[in-house]
């Protein structure tokens, strides 16, 4: 297969991916699958703007314990939510950092990693009917590999962090 | 002597060198900064006073900002030698000036109405900095630090960050918390 081929094939994949007729009626919304310590949590993509690893956490005072700090990025401070402090109530040892994408605010997540991006049609994602200690921290759930995986609500975080404060 | 520069926007500033973290405090907030050898205790209600200095005949309450950061921060440094930086009261706000009338002053009658000193480690220094490089607190938390007296931060390029406090709001939050 010769390169004009190689990008016939990739072309031909890329149209055949942003053909809508393709979709017909389904709408994929897609997911960012992360791990926090051995949970696995999921964002909206469009969320997240930028992984960064290995970058110094800068200890901020008159912050709840899930408030792990301040990290750089590009000059600008942004704050650390520790996912596994807000739920677990443990601090998470990690160096992984997601940067949001909110205009409003500079945050980022600590997570473990990122396992996967999820691609799963619209109907798929489960509502969540469970009321626990953590209502409205989740707007869902999706399936991957026979498992259920929250979906975070972000705002309701942010919000949660105005009350804690 | 001024401490602004228009043309290239920088600000003096001091810059306390607290472990692994610096503070900077707005040079207009204080005039003078003496060597702090002796000082006398007192017994305050107020947090973060216990000691008192004379400055040329006055007797001045001493706000202990060496313990202010120890706590805030959880870690301290254990200097020999500190410094007073000295304030002018009346730079403070009408209100902070009424508290402190009625709450400092009251406790003792020899303090002078115009100053007060703050007890900072002696690692510390002068330093003109762009007022370009201080970011103001993220969005979410900004309200509660501009409240503590945390005003924004500056990266440097030794990977440090800087804090940028108001000391009138630190000393006068710690005042309305009672020992």
């Amino acid at each position: 297969m010769d390169n004009s081929e190689i990008l016939t094939q990739i072309t031909s994949k890329e149209t055949s991916d942003s053909d809508p007729q393709s979709c017909e009626q389904e709408t994929l919304l897609k997911f960012m699958i992360v791990l926090v310590k051995d949970k696995k949590y999921a964002f909206y993509v469009e969320q997240i703007k930028e992984i960064v690893t290995h970058v110094p956490l800068y200890f901020v005072p008159f912050v709840p314990s899930y408030i792990r700090g301040f990290i750089n990025r590009h000059g600008e401070p942004h704050t650390v939510f520790d996912l596994n402090a807000l739920f677990e109530g443990e601090t998470l040892d990690s160096s992984t950092f997601l940067i949001s994408n909110f205009e409003n605010d500079q945050i980022a997540f600590l997570v473990s990693g990122v396992t996967e991006i999820l691609k799963v049609p619209e109907n798929e994602v489960h509502v969540i009917t469970a009321t626990d200690e953590h209502e409205g921290v989740f707007v869902g759930a999706v399936t991957s590999q026979g498992r259920d995986i929250f979906i975070l609500n972000l705002p309701n975080i942010i919000e949660r962090l105005e009350n804690d404060l | 002597m001024t401490s602004e520069n228009q043309d290239d926007n920088l600000h003096e500033f001091l810059i306390l060198n607290w472990l692994d973290i610096d503070i900077i405090i707005n040079r207009n907030q204080f005039f003078a900064s003496v060597f702090l050898e002796e000082v006398d205790k007192y017994s305050s209600h107020a947090e973060y006073f216990s000691s008192l200095m004379k400055y040329h005949g006055d007797t001045l309450p001493v706000f202990d900002f060496n313990a202010f950061l120890k706590d805030t921060f959880r870690s301290g440094i254990n200097s020999m030698f500190n410094i007073a930086l000295i304030c002018n009261v009346s730079l403070f706000s009408e209100e902070n000036q009424t508290v402190y009338r009625n709450d400092i002053l009251k406790e003792n009658t020899d303090f002078s109405k115009d100053y007060l000193a703050l007890k900072v480690t002696v690692q510390a220094g002068i330093k003109r900095v762009p007022l370009s490089e201080i970011r103001l607190i993220p969005l979410g938390l900004r309200e509660k630090l501009h409240n503590e007296g945390f005003l924004g931060c500056r990266f440097t390029i030794e990977n440090n960050i800087q804090y940028f406090v108001d000391i009138e709001s630190i000393i006068f939050k710690s005042m309305q918390k009672k020992r």
